[in-house]
């Protein structure tokens, strides 16, 4: 087998070659949050995921630049989950949302905390609008810089920084409240 | 920085570490998107330009590029018939032989310039064979077993059927009529490593020229004279004229008899 990016004729002046599978290892992490937090149920998680790498792959074509690239993976990302968001509302309209984000048993291999924090941050993020959701995951959770935010989401940049804002005003306080609500109880 | 601020950084991190999925999750996500992309059918294509949201500049020609290509297509998929038939013929005979097709071959107007675009670097991907498994085999075997990742000493040839050998080549052709022609060239690869003395020997050379022929390689166009000339009542004769640009050399030859393509060299 020759490596796949050896090819045999490449023109000297081509432009980068993506490879899937780089791609894959570098964002499936990324792509599997965004989801979550973008309210894809757990048990919609592994279709949803599947989706946007096909999509992907189908795409990659012609492909040029890592900005744009994770521009666009994120607006797949955002595309398959309104649409799973929908098919999963359709199917199951009565579902409350803390029955949609019953919280799993963390499996040996998953930290008791790391679950713990998902499932405040999950629900916290779930609980907001739509588009301070998307700031919240991609500024504060992704730790993309405004900028790429704004760019990611379409966002003018001024509005994402006062959106942000606000965003960690709202986290901050409902982080004050989880803790307090831990230490009352614990 | 002040215990809410730490605090907020260390229920982020763990956060991160929680929502994302684990080594398990990966492995198996990444198997099903190769099953997934190695068996789906080309039809969606037009449906996966279409999904592809706010996709950048470069991504929208190359949709409008792939639309467009869709439509000549059409041509390929006269030709896909003449693909199907033949390899039909040959399973039906289970034997190596030139093909001899009986019906006119497939009308095909796809002459390079409505062919499918040709990417200056198309995504490069690895695709592991999937061997042939029921549904149930293959939810439960591991990613490891699952998929061969290519490596540098290539696997010792393995039998396989016919069938193999055909869903090999339908693979191939698919990433040909998608213009990928490098996955083409992998694939083809693949299956002559795996399978050195195939029953489809004909159409896999077919399926190289028409590769190379997409990606401008040097001495593909003087291969594609030299298969007119061998197979000159090839089912895949039309498609490899048009993919290669010998259109003219036809027009300017007898015209409409692949016999006359035979003679070009």
């Amino acid at each position: 087998m020759s490596k796949l990016d050896d090819s045999r004729e490449r023109p000297p002046d081509a432009p980068k070659v993506y490879e899937f599978e780089a791609i894959y290892a570098e964002y499936v992490g990324f792509v599997w949050r965004c989801l979550r937090n973008l309210g894809v149920p757990d048990r919609a998680l592994d279709d949803a995921a599947q989706e946007v790498f096909i999509v992907v792959h189908r795409g990659l074509c012609g492909f040029r630049g890592d900005s744009q690239l994770r521009t666009w993976l994120y607006g797949i990302v955002r595309n398959v989950a309104y649409k799973q968001a929908r098919r999963v509302r359709r199917k199951d309209r009565a579902e409350p949302l803390d029955e949609q984000l019953r919280s799993r048993a963390p499996t040996p291999s998953e930290n008791a905390e790391d679950a713990q924090a998902a499932d405040f941050v999950r629900r916290f993020a779930l609980g907001l609008p739509e588009k301070k959701r998307e700031l919240f995951m991609l500024a504060l959770v992704e730790q993309f810089s405004i900028p790429e935010v704004a760019e990611m989401t379409g966002m003018p940049l001024n509005t994402a920084y006062t959106r942000l804002r606000a965003v960690r005003t709202e986290f901050r306080a409902a982080l004050l409240r989880h803790r307090g609500a831990h230490e009352s109880t614990g | 920085m002040n215990r809410l601020d730490d605090d907020e950084a260390l229920i982020l991190e763990q956060a991160r570490n929680g929502l994302g999925p684990t080594s398990s999750d990966e492995r198996r996500l990444l198997h099903n998107v190769l099953v997934q992309i190695a068996l789906t059918p080309v039809s969606p294509l037009a449906q996966s330009v279409g999904a592809l949201p706010k996709s950048p500049w470069p991504l929208r020609i190359a949709g409008s590029i792939a639309v467009i290509g869709a439509v000549a297509l059409s041509g390929g998929l006269g030709y896909q018939k003449g693909w199907e038939a033949g390899i039909a013929q040959k399973t039906r005979h289970g034997t190596h032989e030139k093909a001899v097709v009986s019906a006119a071959p497939p009308i095909v107007d796809a002459t390079p310039a409505s062919a499918p675009p040709i990417e200056p670097a198309p995504p490069v991907v690895r695709m592991p064979p999937i061997e042939r498994r029921s549904e149930h085999e293959a939810k439960s075997t591991s990613v490891s077993s699952a998929v061969r990742v290519p490596s540098a000493s290539p696997a010792p040839p393995v039998a396989l059927g016919l069938d193999e050998e055909v869903r090999q080549l339908r693979r191939v052709e698919r990433a040909i009529r998608e213009g990928n022609p490098r996955l083409a060239l992998v694939l083809l690869e693949e299956l002559d490593q795996a399978m050195p003395a195939g029953q489809l020997l004909e159409e896999r050379r077919a399926a190289g020229i028409m590769a190379n022929c997409q990606l401008g390689s040097g001495d593909a166009v003087s291969n594609a004279r030299v298969f007119a000339a061998k197979h000159a009542g090839s089912a895949y004769l039309t498609r490899v004229i048009g993919i290669c640009g010998l259109e003219s050399e036809r027009n300017s030859a007898v015209p409409g008899t692949n016999s006359e393509i035979g003679r070009l060299k």
